[in-house]
């Protein structure tokens, strides 16, 4: 052959032999049904019950594809440390984490590429570029008033500094809670701050430390049941479980903050030793289609789908999230930034808010 | 003092070690009585009235300005028992107790045995190791154990057995060290001698002579580690989790549903673990022939 | 036979040559059934310690850097956790051991035989009480709306808040004081049987005073056991985690709880928690040493003294 046809030939082949590597990585990934049905079995970490509808979209799925369920509720750092040190028999398939610890778990090696169907469907801002890591839902950090205790219901950050909510303030942790880091960042980005900037928040909550407003119990149920926490700050999804479960108890009122509506989003990454595959990746169709997106409303939580614009909810959905999400929310956009600079809150937030 | 032993050839080494085991009886008036007697009713306040706390929110209706609960039922009980996970998660728990307790039992009375009667300079290494598990917070031990054992025997990877293994270990220094503080008190040593003088094997020694006399360190060392295993919460979530669940994971998944189902699940955890602990502490103690030491006792 | 009397058993038997051939075996001899002790000990904890070592000190399990320890040692944020820790375990080893050995006393010279069996009952359920249970009863019991506290409040007066705190240093004490003193008085009252009857009477026989018998027999007789449960004591209290992360969600710099944050969900260095756990096994061993060190001074009336 002459030597222009030679480069052509080459080229030619290479392209296609890439289609056919491509489509084939592609045909491995597609979850294959009947295996799934073999598999009988899914485990997940991080994804309790009463958390975002998680029970009833666990039992629908696993009535459909005819597989149990367990689950471990661990932070995200255990879950990437499990996911890693029983790689050699591994148990877990899907574990949720705060979207902050995308970029770990991916760093770790920890999470396996996935994207089916409905990856499209989610933002950009949501997932990862590879598919190793997905948003599924998103909750707004809103206030949890105990009513029958505080009787000047607080409606803003600025709000919480005043001097009648003196030991009344109760947050979770950011150093130990998903929910703790939302938290601060809600605080950071109503004072002015974002997710590569976050001395604002610092500065804010020392100030309510020092002003003697935070109290130093657990943020759960058993305390707000009693009457030791008449403040909570959380997400909203929770909020309106509790508020139900409370009902005829204790009065309850979810209050969002006026400076601004803040969500942070969870995240769901499938281990990348996961010992049934098929389940984990139909498992990720289900929770990104039409229906598995729907249920996490039935829990309070907003369907990323829904903020992203390609669903809406039926007008009479009911349960549905308590929150309204408008145009100027704000959320994190870069989450590798993010990750980075939280690895410091562990020892500022000892160390500016708390004076250790 | 000393010269006692001097006088053992001849003795009945079981009658011996039976008037070393007898236990100085209290006196029956006097200051010291009353300070002794005020001290154990605030003890015995304080030691309770933490579970009064629990027991009254698990029957309460509403409660959190008053200094009683506004309302009782038993609807949480009621809750508790219809829930699905809680008896078995029950049963692995007393099980996976008494396992521990027999495990630990089963290691630490030969150690602390040969370390008095024949190998003292193994008892600083002993100490050192039975004290790692206090040093460490058990997440800790939980993850370097999961870290350690998935590269080097991955298949005991979230099998209660290795949960098992896991609480024998962190488990040993309540054992260790009330037997070790036992074997003290009865001056093993110069029974071990006294048997060894009268043609006895150290083992034969052990078996009628000192374990007779082991009864307090068995039992207090016994219901400390059967109440340190039936209500450990890190190791089980992070060995085995959900897939073998014991009463602690379960109830703390409850936490965020009805906090008064969770003070239920404590009140009767411990009712159980308390029967338990209990029950084996009889049973072993039949076992050893206490009888006769317990006869001794009561003056 | 009267080989068997002598202290420890030497490696080798004098053979007839005079010569002392050295067993192989003899270590193990030496061990005896202690060895299934070491060996599920060494596969349980030392393996994992021995791995915890190494992850502090390798980077990627290849480069070797003593960099995690320079960085705890050279904070003062983790200085002044290991001085918070060191503090309160301390205070409350001193406290705990004092009562615990006091109730164990009680126990055994002022409390009826007959009830004996319904008080270790009693004490058994304070030992079953702990963790995220235990700082909630004290919440409910201590918190801003606690039973004692509205008892308190109303009927005589007192008002506990804002000056006390369950989520703080002393709040901790008391709550640790909880679990530790049982834990005394049930390590403890094995160690009585080791006073003998027959010293009291004859003490008394002699014209001495109970205090005097305890002054110069009993509390030296005694003192042995006092020292290692103090070092236990402390031990425990140092590695407490679960009941004070659920009392002060973290508001008390404490090393348990600063190991505890690096696994949570705002840092992510597994092997900075190792290098601060290896340290505080390393002070548990300085407390071994530490207690070796006085009790050889103390034991003047145990068979070490021959």
């Amino acid at each position: 052959m002459e030597k222009s046809k030679r480069g052509i030939a080459a080229m030619v082949f290479v392209g296609v032999a890439t289609m056919f590597a491509m489509s084939s990585i592609a045909a491995a990934q597609q979850p294959d049904a009947a295996k799934a049905r073999e598999e009988k079995k899914i485990v997940s970490y991080g994804q309790p019950d009463d958390w975002a509808n998680w029970k009833e979209i666990w039992q629908v799925f696993c009535a459909r594809h005819g597989c149990t369920h367990e689950d471990t509720d661990m932070s995200s750092a255990e879950e990437i440390a499990k996911f890693k040190a029983e790689r050699n028999n591994p148990v877990g398939d899907t574990a949720e984490i705060g979207m902050i610890w995308g970029p770990v778990a991916v760093r770790e090696g920890v999470a396996a590429p996935y994207k089916g169907a409905g990856w499209d469907k989610v933002p950009d801002w949501a997932k990862d570029p590879d598919g190793r890591w997905v948003g599924l839902y998103v909750g707004v950090l809103t206030f949890a008033v105990n009513t029958a205790i505080v009787k000047n219901v607080p409606r803003s950050w600025a709000d919480l500094l005043k001097p009648e909510y003196k030991n009344s303030i109760v947050i979770s942790d950011p150093r130990t809670s998903g929910t703790g880091v939302a938290t601060f960042l809600s605080a950071t980005f109503a004072m002015g701050g974002d997710e590569k900037n976050l001395d604002p928040g610092f500065k804010y909550f020392a100030q309510l430390y020092k002003a003697g407003n935070m109290k130093a119990v657990g943020r759960n149920l058993a305390n707000v049941q009693k009457g030791e926490a008449p403040i909570t700050i959380g997400y909203d999804l929770q909020a309106a479980v509790w508020r139900d479960r409370l009902k005829g108890q204790v009065p309850l009122e979810v209050v969002v903050p006026s400076e601004g509506v803040f969500f942070m989003p969870g995240a769901l990454m499938i281990n990348q030793w996961a010992p049934h595959p098929n389940l984990a990746r139909l498992f990720t169709d289900f929770v990104l289609s039409d229906e598995g997106q729907r249920l996490f409303a039935k829990g309070y939580a907003h369907p990323i789908r829904v903020v992203a614009g390609n669903l809406t909810l039926a007008a009479d959905q009911n349960p549905r999230p308590i929150t309204q999400l408008g145009s100027n929310t704000k959320y994190v956009r870069d989450w590798t930034a993010a990750s980075v600079l939280l690895r410091d809150v562990a020892q500022r937030w000892a160390q500016e808010v708390l004076g250790q | 003092m000393k010269g006692e032993s001097g006088q053992t050839v001849g003795w009945d080494v079981a009658a011996e070690s039976s008037a070393v085991a007898a236990a100085p009886g209290p006196a029956h008036s006097g200051l010291g009585v009353s300070l002794g007697r005020a001290l154990w009713i605030v003890f015995v306040a304080y030691s309770v009235l933490p579970l009064i706390a629990t027991a009254l929110f698990s029957f309460s209706t509403r409660w959190m300005t008053t200094v009683l609960p506004e309302g009782l039922s038993l609807d949480s009980y009621a809750a508790m028992v219809a829930e699905g996970p809680f008896l078995p998660s029950l049963l692995r728990s007393t099980v996976l107790a008494s396992g521990t307790l027999a495990v630990v039992t089963l290691l630490c009375v030969p150690l602390v045995t040969w370390i008095h009667i024949r190998a003292p300079r193994l008892g600083p290494p002993a100490e050192v190791i039975s004290l790692i598990p206090f040093a460490l917070p058990w997440v800790v031990v939980a993850l370097a154990l999961v870290r350690f054992y998935g590269d080097v025997y991955p298949r005991i990877l979230n099998t209660p057995f290795l949960l098992l293994l896991a609480h024998g270990a962190v488990s040993i220094p309540y054992m260790y060290w009330a037997l070790d503080n036992n074997m003290r008190a009865i001056n093993a040593r110069s029974l071990y001698e006294a048997g060894a003088t009268l043609g006895a094997r150290w083992d034969q020694t052990l078996r009628h002579a000192i374990l007779p006399n082991l009864g307090p360190g068995l039992t207090t060392g016994g219901m400390l580690v059967f109440a340190g295993s039936f209500g450990e919460f890190a190791l089980s979530r992070l060995l085995v989790g959900a897939g073998w669940q014991t009463l602690p994971v379960w109830q703390a998944s409850l936490i965020n549903r009805d906090a008064r189902v969770t003070s239920a699940v404590t009140v009767v955890g411990i009712a159980v673990a308390v029967s338990a602990s209990v029950a084996i502490t009889v049973w072993a103690s039949r076992l050893r022939g206490e009888a006769a030491a317990d006869a001794n006792e009561g003056r | 036979m009267p080989a068997a009397v002598n202290s420890s058993p030497t490696p080798g038997s004098v053979g007839a040559s005079g010569r002392v051939p050295w067993k192989l075996t003899a270590p193990l001899e030496h061990v005896g059934p202690a060895g299934f002790f070491f060996a599920y000990l060494a596969l349980t904890l030392v393996a994992p310690t021995l791995y915890l070592v190494w992850s502090s000190v390798t980077i990627d399990g290849a480069n070797f850097t003593l960099e995690r320890y320079q960085r705890v040692l050279t904070d003062p944020f983790y200085l002044r956790g290991f001085g918070n820790s060191i503090k309160l375990s301390v205070a409350t080893a001193l406290e705990a051991t004092l009562i615990g050995a006091l109730v164990a006393a009680a126990f055994t010279y002022a409390m009826p035989v007959r009830s004996r069996k319904a008080l270790l009952t009693l004490t058994n359920i304070a030992t079953n009480l702990g963790g995220v249970s235990l700082a909630f009863a004290f919440v409910a019991l201590l918190g801003t709306n606690g039973m004692l506290t509205i008892m308190l409040r109303s009927a005589l007066g007192i008002e506990l808040y804002p000056e006390f705190n369950l989520a703080s240093l002393m709040g901790l004490n008391l709550v640790y004081l909880y679990h530790l003193t049982p834990f005394v008085f049930l390590v403890t009252l094995p160690a009585f049987r080791g006073i003998r009857r027959q010293w009291i009477e004859a003490a008394l026989t002699l014209g001495a005073t109970r205090w005097q018998f305890w002054r110069y027999v009993g509390v030296p007789v005694l003192m042995p056991t006092i020292l290692a449960v103090f070092i236990l004591t402390f031990a425990n209290a140092f590695g407490t985690y679960s009941s004070a992360m659920a009392l002060t969600v973290g508001r008390v710099n404490l090393v348990p709880l600063q190991i505890g944050f690096l696994f949570g969900e705002a840092a992510f260095d597994k092997e900075l928690a190792d290098a601060l756990s290896v340290l505080m096994i390393l002070m548990t061993t300085a407390c071994v040493i530490f207690y070796r060190i006085a009790s050889r001074r103390t034991a003047r009336w145990t068979e070490r003294t021959r």
